[in-house]
């Protein structure tokens, strides 16, 4: 008996343990924890999430382009290795439904990450933020949190990434079209 | 304790929590049926030899499809509230977790579509199960599909039924480029040439007036099974083999309906059954209605021309509490128009936003090419999935290519603008705005007016005569009405009465039983069953 409110002793400070890590595993990972932002749902008025992991990822490419072009093994090579795509969006019909505290659970998990852009608008009301795990030279995991007072979109990234591959997706896909007059980098 | 009797209770424990869990359902599809039953209390529509369309598919494996299931809950209640969470978590808990994963999920609770998919990888073949509710249908389908064969279903996902592409009215789909989530915005370039570009919404999509585009019949494919209904197999004899051995894809033709009683006054409340389409004699069947109270699609199009600029102010403010008479679900953009065309704001319910555009127009003036500025309208709503649509136009008609031959006249003819309108889903409402023409006439009631000057007054009148006549015809056409304005002053009630009007209107949609598509005209009729009941609906339609 003692023997077993032994090993439940350990199996709880164990499961506590993994409990309270879990954001920091998730996140060393690559993988962010979004639960947080659950609670906006119920405030907005278009809610959208994805999530498309391996191996589904990997037919991602013929699906968007079709056949052999260019794009279409741009994209292959792009995908190959993740692990997963993960995708919040929230619109809100006003401002203030969301605040910092809610991006700020989500900034915990990366905070031993690398912040490799930071984008704010003259009057702050719009900031895009991407946050690289690195592992030596190579990004193995990626966020892009963009906020604006209505509208709110996470992206997660998981696996190696090719930033080179990924700028030219986003350049394809318009991605990039930020407005830069309006904005000034960090 | 001895350990000898801890183990039997543990599995007593657990046979007790294994019985008391909710009844096993056959399968995850044949779950969210039944929770769509219990949640929304709502009745699958039994759909005619579905279970011999499934037989089929597993044999010809039309684009890919192994197999399907489908189940249709058509015309009841199915708004977002509450009942969305309490579903959701029923499906959470269900759901067979180490097979299906969650994709997608898109939920907009201001057109009321919800999507959930989930998908499974089988082998080779991906599992797909998708649940799509809008306010008044829910379709589940859950299908076995080829990778390969996957890419073209995404080209055409109405194969199956239901649209990933647009199955959120108005939503960016994951799989579009043009629409991507990720989209910063459609690119824009250009100017229009006046000042009417400082209007321009960067998010709107710039419109071609030179657009060739031929509208043809819209693919209605998210609401119905009709795509598997035997009635309608001829129309599947003409796909193109492999590809499309069996055709699980109907072309559906959109009425938008006013009834009205013997006295004149609306009928609100009528069902799917409640009304008869006949195409060329022919009665159809109809397979897609939204009632008056469905959100509609419409297009504010105000005439800047210069002729309108005094009463600018007025026409301002008045566009401004039409706005806000709206219902809210309602999606609105606001166009202008001079000799160039511009979208203010693209297709939006936020009303702030809605109004500011209009706020800005109060200094535009320019010349009036009113077929090209209705022609590129409808370019805009041709993106508009949803049939409900409709324009409301404010203008005096007065194209430049009806004044002297001096003006720069409107690129396209209004004999061509009338052929567009005959193919399209939009009700036209044109608001018209000519003091001129009441001025003119007056004039001409004079008894005293000497010859000379009559006929002066007339050739000035004969312009806007045949304005007046085109604008009414836009309306006849298209099952609208025309409202007169005597003056700005009538604009605030004349306004009201087009908000009203909107709110009478069902839509039908069918699938020809015709299905030649011989390009020649068929005359459409749509009767109600009550007694000594009145319906508008457009005359016809191009069978292209």
């Amino acid at each position: 008996m003692i023997r077993t409110a032994k090993y439940l002793k350990k199996f709880s400070a164990l499961t506590a343990i993994i409990a309270l890590c879990s954001p920091m595993v998730c996140a060393q990972d690559g993988r962010i924890r979004l639960e947080s932002l659950a609670h906006l749902e119920a405030k907005a008025s278009e809610t959208v999430d994805v999530n498309v992991e391996s191996p589904l990822l990997q037919i991602i490419p013929k699906l968007v382009f079709g056949g052999q072009s260019v794009e279409e093994k741009t994209m292959r090579e792009l995908v190959t290795g993740l692990k997963g795509v993960f995708v919040r969006h929230y619109e809100f019909e006003k401002s203030g439904e969301f605040t910092e505290t809610d991006l700020d659970t989500v900034r915990a998990q990366v905070r031993s990450w690398s912040k490799i852009a930071g984008i704010r608008s003259k009057r702050g009301s719009e900031t895009v933020e991407v946050y690289a795990l690195m592992d030596g030279s190579k990004i193995t995991g990626l966020l892009i949190l963009a906020a604006e007072p209505r509208q709110l979109t996470l992206v997660n990234i998981v696996g190696p990434v090719d930033l080179e591959k990924l700028i030219e997706m986003a350049r394809h896909f318009g991605w990039l079209e930020l407005e830069l007059d309006k904005t000034k980098k960090e | 304790m001895s350990e000898r009797k801890t183990v039997p209770r543990i599995l007593i424990l657990a046979t007790v929590i294994i019985l008391a869990q909710p009844p096993a359902f056959a399968d995850d599809f044949d779950m969210i049926v039944k929770n769509i039953e219990s949640h929304y209390r709502a009745k699958k529509r039994r759909i005619p030899f579905l279970g011999l369309a499934g037989f089929f598919v597993k044999i010809i494996r039309p684009a890919g499809v192994k197999s399907f299931k489908l189940a249709v809950f058509d015309e009841q209640d199915f708004r977002p509230g509450q009942r969305d969470f309490e579903f959701e978590r029923a499906v959470k808990n269900s759901i067979n977790s180490k097979k299906w994963k969650p994709m997608t999920r898109a939920i907009s609770r201001s057109t009321g579509n919800r999507a959930y998919v989930y998908t499974h990888q089988s082998g080779k073949d991906m599992e797909m199960l998708t649940v799509t509710f809008s306010n008044r249908q829910a379709i589940v389908v859950q299908a076995k599909i080829n990778p390969d064969s996957m890419a073209r279903f995404m080209e055409k996902p109405e194969i199956l039924g239901f649209s990933l592409a647009g199955s959120l009215k108005g939503s960016p789909s994951i799989f579009d480029p043009n629409q991507s989530l990720f989209n910063a915005g459609s690119s824009v370039s250009g100017s229009t040439g006046d000042s009417l570009a400082t209007l321009r919404d960067e998010n709107s999509p710039r419109i071609d007036t030179d657009s060739k585009s031929k509208p043809v019949l819209k693919v209605r494919s998210t609401e119905d099974d009709s795509d598997l209904n035997p009635v309608h197999g001829e129309e599947r004899s003409t796909a193109k083999p492999n590809e499309e051995a069996i055709r699980l894809e109907a072309r559906l033709v959109n009425l938008n309906v006013k009834a009205i009683d013997s006295s004149g006054d609306a009928l609100k409340n009528l069902s799917k059954s409640d009304f008869r389409v006949f195409e060329e004699g022919v009665e159809q069947d109809i397979f897609y209605f939204e009632p008056v109270s469905a959100p509609i699609n419409l297009v504010l199009l105000l005439d800047l021309s210069g002729s309108t600029r005094d009463k600018r102010g007025v026409m301002i403010e008045a566009a401004k509490k039409f706005i806000d008479s709206l219902s809210p679900q309602d999606k609105i953009a606001v166009a202008g128009f001079t000799r160039s065309y511009v979208v203010a704001v693209d297709f939006t319910s936020d009303k702030k936003l809605l109004k500011k555009a209009v706020d800005k127009m109060k200094k535009i003036q320019g010349g009036t090419a009113y077929y090209d500025a209705m022609w590129a309208t409808l370019d805009l709503l041709e993106r508009v999935k949803d049939s409900r649509q409709a324009i409301v136009v404010l203008t005096d008609g007065v194209d430049n290519s009806i004044l002297e031959s001096s003006y720069e006249p409107s690129d396209r003819s209004f004999d061509e603008l009338l052929a567009r309108v005959m193919e399209s889903d939009a009700t036209i409402y044109p608001i018209y705005l000519n003091p001129e023409e009441t001025r003119l006439k007056q004039a001409l009631a004079d008894p005293e007016l000497s010859d000379a000057r009559r006929e002066r007054v007339k050739r000035k009148l004969e312009p806007n005569l045949i304005a007046h006549r085109q604008v009414e015809q836009l309306a006849e056409e298209t099952a609208g009405t025309v409202f007169m304005a005597e003056d700005e002053s009538d604009l605030d009630g004349v306004y009201q009465k087009v908000a009203a009007e909107l709110r009478l209107i069902y839509t039908l949609a069918y699938a020809p039983k015709n299905v030649d598509r011989d390009g020649k005209y068929r005359k459409l009729s749509v009767e109600v069953k009550r007694d000594r009941a009145r319906v508008k609906a457009r005359r016809g339609y191009y069978a292209k």
